[in-house]
């Protein structure tokens, strides 16, 4: 995936370009706002992180020309102002998330993930599989209009079949979608997540498949 | 124009300067109704008196006309004269006429200023001579006798300088009367003003005249009136007696809650320096890691901490939608890194809960609250619900983790008390939660369910709470 | 108005130190009013000391040119640079020519002087005057002005004259004067007084008598009885008593009485000590003066202390004791009066009724020589 970063302060944006890259991402630093527009304009980004206190004209009104171009890359604000004010504002003008500095590299890393894997499959507000509803804003899973007790992790898991239906994901991809490179957990932590995921959908109509020594995708029945 | 007008229309600058101009202003019109009434009373008193002899001598000159043998005549009698003379300085005329019109006696120029012919009956009007008001009474008298009859008339014309000074000698007198009476009043009405607006005095200069950091309350001699004034003045005082002994604490404490990382990292680094293996530099590094993780959580509490003070004193309440913010704040406050795995719940009696107030302040809060709750708590579930009473929303945040011990709870919500042995936070979050559930007429509890699970409740008014009575 | 052949082309007196200085002034009709004296005027001119000082002050009166003399002198004296023209006219042709003056917005005098008030009353009463200074008639005697257009300065009392040779005691009032006359015959009772009809001066002694009811009805019919004679003037009735025309003289005016005493006439004088038929004499600035500054000294003069004293002078008999005679000038002077009640003397129908009863009781026979009634008698 490419991503731009556009952060002014050297040892920050050093940090959040290293972090990224440590992700496998192709990753562009712009260090002012008006570089990063030109930027924007020009290549196809699937992840923006912006910072809010920029040199030239700031985050905010990045954002606002991104998203009057009707450009719907995925942006992660980072904002060192602790006024949330800052963080609605940016939400509200279109921001995806926000980090407040000083932050955690893997919470970065985390959230980053967590954005790219959402903005997959377009940016549907509801995922339907059956009898099967996922809310991707309030994050909650509906069977038969009850509520199911999903973990995050789960979540995350059907989130990603739901976005791509007709696609088939190997092990080593559901990982890196889920946990990074650089996660501890194993190809054997995924089977298990699988098999509860698997119990937990239990007459939803939808069921996770195994295609042996492919990987896994989700059908209706 | 508008504004132009406003700017000299200004009142003036105090209480006293704006009671005096509304009494002088009430005194003076009154005065002036007063005169005004006075002076018609007068006139009509001074035009009636002398009306009357006027009617007067009209009916003694028309009692003097006489017919004999078909002649009529006339002698005005001296008691007319004398009538007429008491008006000292006024002019008069006057002519009588026998029934064919020729005169008996008189001026020509003066003719009856009614042809009505009421025997005795005067009608009363006004004439002009050469510039000057007069005031005629006529009369007319049937006058019979054996060989003629008819109707005779009289009319008298007097100037008006009698009753002018008459009216004006009783002016001058109620005048008088009415302007002591009303200056009197006046200057009684500023007295008792005075006197009503010297407690206000005695408070500013009370509060003027203390040193800058004298806090106690106030003594000063007030009637009840103003008593509440000085209780008023007394409790903020208290008040922010109370609040900067609070601030110092917790300067002082945050102080060390700052310093104490600080030292650590310092010392770290140093050591780092000196680290000769791969290994144990690592080691260092992570305990350096841990250190800023914890100034970087005290600094964005502490800022928490004053936004939500600084918004909790100044930001009037709008209406929230309790469910919509929850679910921004359980999207917000469970970090992505989390490495434990956990099912969050969210359930809610009604699509929306919409209750007055600070929106960032309750975000701030509850996100606190969960953020607590991810990070030392929950092990496997977390679980928000809102419940509705009948006053009061409850927003219930329940997770299986280890929880505050029960004695722990009286202290949990002050600042820097840290409810955890080996916590990893400043021990603020509570407080602010606790600090922002307060200013929405609410307040902090703690419980273990049936579940054993320990459950922070969020509690807050449906309606505005009434102003921070603390 | 009569206008007796014999009077017209009025006799003009200058007196004066130049004796020869031209009176045009006055002669001529100027644009500010009729200044000329009218027919039967007798014309006084008092020219100025100094150099004249314009115009000069037209003063029209009523009141003897002899008697205002010492007054307009000593009011000289403070004015030396004002002269003076003293008009002097029978009443009633100054109350006319003022009437008329008045109607047509004309000027005929600068100040009114006259013996009968009730005239000057009614020029104020038809809004003739002009109203002076409130002073001026707080000065006046007994305070005596009516809207402070119309005020006092003097007064003349009416007295009885005898002829020196009637033997036994004289009366000393009205009541004895009735007992007195009864005691004579009716045709040698030779009584002379004035013809109210004729003259206005009669006319306000006969209305000042008729204000004592009591007295008045018997008074008439006392006098009816004798053998009266009617006079138009005092000093010609004091003539007739000098010539023994008549014995007793009613009503005749003191200053008039006292001073032929002082020129050697051999009169007594008695002023009636129960009431005395008296006269105000006043004056009054008509309506637009001319010359009102020089009017109002006029005025002002005339209710002075200086004033007060000439006036006293003339109302005490000759060789009287200065303190008899302050107090009598005194007691006289109070009785002036300016009322609106004069008015009533102007009333038609009161004046034709006063003269009818008047006339029903006297019945007079013409003095020898038949001319007392004429009206000039230009001698002073």
């Amino acid at each position: 995936m490419r991503i731009l970063v556009v952060e002014d302060t050297a040892d920050v944006g050093e940090g959040v370009v290293e972090c990224l890259e440590a992700l496998g991402h192709a990753v562009d630093w712009a260090r002012d706002g008006e570089t990063a527009d030109e930027w924007l304009r020009d290549t196809g980004y699937q992840l923006v992180v912006l910072d809010l206190m920029l040199p030239g004209f700031d985050g905010l009104t990045l954002l606002r020309r991104l998203r009057e171009r009707r450009c719907e890359t995925p942006v992660l604000i980072l904002t060192a102002r602790s006024a949330i004010d800052d963080r609605i504002g940016s939400l509200d003008m279109g921001a995806d998330d926000y980090l407040v500095k000083p932050f955690d590299f893997r919470e970065l890393q985390a959230r980053v993930r967590s954005l790219l894997r959402r903005h997959s499959g377009g940016r549907a507000a509801e995922l339907k599989c059956g009898k099967l509803v996922f809310d991707r804003s309030a994050r909650t899973v509906r069977i038969d209009d009850v509520p199911a007790k999903l973990t995050r992790r789960e979540l995350s898991l059907l989130e990603v079949f739901l976005a791509r239906p007709t696609m088939v994901f190997s092990k080593a991809q559901l990982l890196d979608q889920l946990f990074g490179f650089s996660a501890e957990p194993t190809e054997n932590s995924i089977e298990v997540l699988i098999t509860r995921l698997r119990r937990k959908l239990a007459g939803s109509g939808v069921e996770i498949t195994a295609q042996r020594g492919i990987g896994y995708h989700i059908v209706e029945t | 124009m508008t504004v132009a007008l406003a700017s000299r229309l200004e009142l003036p600058p105090s209480i006293f300067g704006r009671l005096r101009l509304l009494l002088a202003t009430v005194f003076l019109i009154g005065a002036l109704g007063a005169l005004a009434a006075a002076w018609t009373l007068s006139k009509r008193a001074a035009t009636d008196a002398y009306d009357q002899l006027l009617i007067s001598s009209a009916t003694q000159i028309s009692e003097a006309i006489t017919a004999e043998n078909g002649q009529y005549s006339v002698l005005p009698p001296d008691s007319a004269f004398e009538t007429l003379a008491q008006s000292k300085d006024d002019r008069f005329f006057f002519a009588v006429r026998a029934p064919d019109g020729s005169l008996l006696t008189g001026e020509p120029g003066l003719l009856p200023g009614s042809r009505h012919q009421v025997d005795g009956l005067p009608s009363l009007d006004y004439i002009d001579d050469d510039g000057e008001t007069m005031r005629t009474v006529t009369i007319h008298r049937f006058i019979a006798s054996l060989d003629t009859k008819g109707w005779s008339s009289v009319v008298v014309a007097q100037s008006l300088g009698a009753r002018y000074q008459l009216v004006a000698r009783l002016m001058l007198r109620i005048g008088a009367i009415i302007i002591f009476v009303a200056a009197l009043g006046f200057l009684a009405s500023l007295e008792a003003v005075k006197r009503a607006l010297r407690p206000f005095d005695r408070i500013g200069h009370a509060l003027s005249s203390r040193r800058a950091q004298d806090m106690g309350p106030i003594e000063v001699e007030s009637p009840t009136e103003t008593r509440a004034l000085v209780d008023t003045i007394n409790h903020t005082f208290h008040r922010l007696n109370e609040r900067l002994n609070k601030l110092q604490n917790f300067a002082g404490v945050a102080a060390h809650q700052i310093r104490t990382p600080l030292a650590a990292l310092g010392a770290q680094t140093e050591l780092l320096l000196t680290d000769q293996t791969a290994q144990s530099r690592r080691k260092r590094v992570e305990r350096i890691r841990a250190h800023l993780g914890k100034i970087s959580r005290l600094t964005h509490q502490l800022l928490g901490q004053a936004m939500v003070s600084y918004r909790i004193d100044r930001i009037p309440h709008q209406e929230v939608d309790l469910v919509e913010l929850v679910r921004h704040v359980l999207r917000d406050a469970v970090p992505e890194s989390l490495s434990r795995d956990l099912v969050v719940e969210f359930d809610y009696a009604a699509p929306r809960i919409p209750v007055p107030g600070d929106d960032i302040n309750l975000r701030e809060a509850l996100a606190n609250l969960v953020n607590n709750a991810v990070t030392h708590g929950a092990v496997t579930m977390l679980r928000v619900r809102i419940d509705e009473g009948s006053d009061q929303i409850c927003i219930a945040i329940a997770d299986d983790g280890p929880g505050i011990a029960s004695q722990l709870w009286d202290t949990a919500t002050q600042p820097f008390q840290l409810p955890r042995t080996e916590g990893e936070g400043a021990g603020l979050g509570l407080s602010i939660a606790a600090d922002v559930a307060k200013a929405h007429g609410g307040m902090l509890a703690f419980a273990w369910t049936a579940e054993k699970l320990f459950e922070i409740s969020f509690i807050v008014a449906r309606s505005a709470p009434l102003e921070k009575a603390a | 108005m009569r206008r007796l052949p014999a009077i017209i082309g009025a006799a003009i007196l200058l007196l004066g130190i130049g004796g020869a200085v031209a009176f045009h002034a006055a002669s001529d009709r100027d644009p500010e009013g009729d200044y000329s004296p009218p027919a039967g005027a007798l014309v006084t001119y008092l020219p100025a000391d100094e150099d004249d000082q314009g115009l000069p002050l037209v003063i029209s009166g009523s009141i003897e040119a002899g008697f205002m003399r010492p007054f307009l002198l000593a009011f000289q004296r403070h004015n030396p640079r004002l002269s003076l023209v003293y008009i002097q006219s029978r009443n009633d042709a100054l109350l006319e020519r003022a009437l008329w003056a008045c109607q047509q917005r004309e000027r005929t005098a600068d100040i009114y002087l006259t013996s009968s008030t009730d005239h000057l009353v009614r020029l104020a009463n038809e809004n003739c005057a002009t109203t002076l200074p409130s002073a001026i008639g707080q000065a006046a005697p007994a305070k005596a002005s009516w809207r402070d257009q119309v005020v006092a300065f003097t007064v003349e009392p009416a007295v009885f004259v005898f002829t020196r040779e009637l033997e036994g005691p004289l009366p000393p009032s009205h009541i004895a004067l009735l007992d007195w006359l009864r005691g004579f015959p009716s045709d040698r009772a030779r009584v002379g007084t004035y013809d109210i009809e004729l003259s206005a001066d009669g006319y306000d002694l006969a209305a000042s008598d008729s204000n004592q009811d009591a007295l008045y009805g018997r008074l008439l019919e006392g006098l009816g009885r004798s053998n009266i004679r009617l006079y138009c003037c005092s000093n010609v009735m004091v003539d007739a008593l000098d010539r023994r025309e008549i014995f007793f003289a009613y009503n005749v005016q003191l200053s008039y009485a006292y001073k032929a005493q002082r020129a050697g006439s051999r009169i007594t004088v008695i002023l009636p000590d129960d009431y005395q038929a008296l006269q105000t004499l006043s004056f009054m600035l008509p309506k637009r003066p001319r010359d009102p500054d020089r009017a109002l000294k006029l005025a002002q003069f005339l209710v002075s202390d200086e004033a007060r004293a000439i006036a006293g002078h003339n109302l005490v008999p000759p060789g009287m004791s200065p303190k008899l005679a302050a107090a009598q000038a005194d007691r006289l002077l109070a009785q002036a009066s300016v009322t609106p009640l004069l008015l009533s003397l102007q009333d038609r129908a009161r004046r034709e009724h006063l003269i009818r009863e008047w006339r029903e009781a006297i019945s007079p026979v013409r003095p020898e020589g038949g001319n007392s009634v004429s009206r000039t008698s230009a001698r002073n």
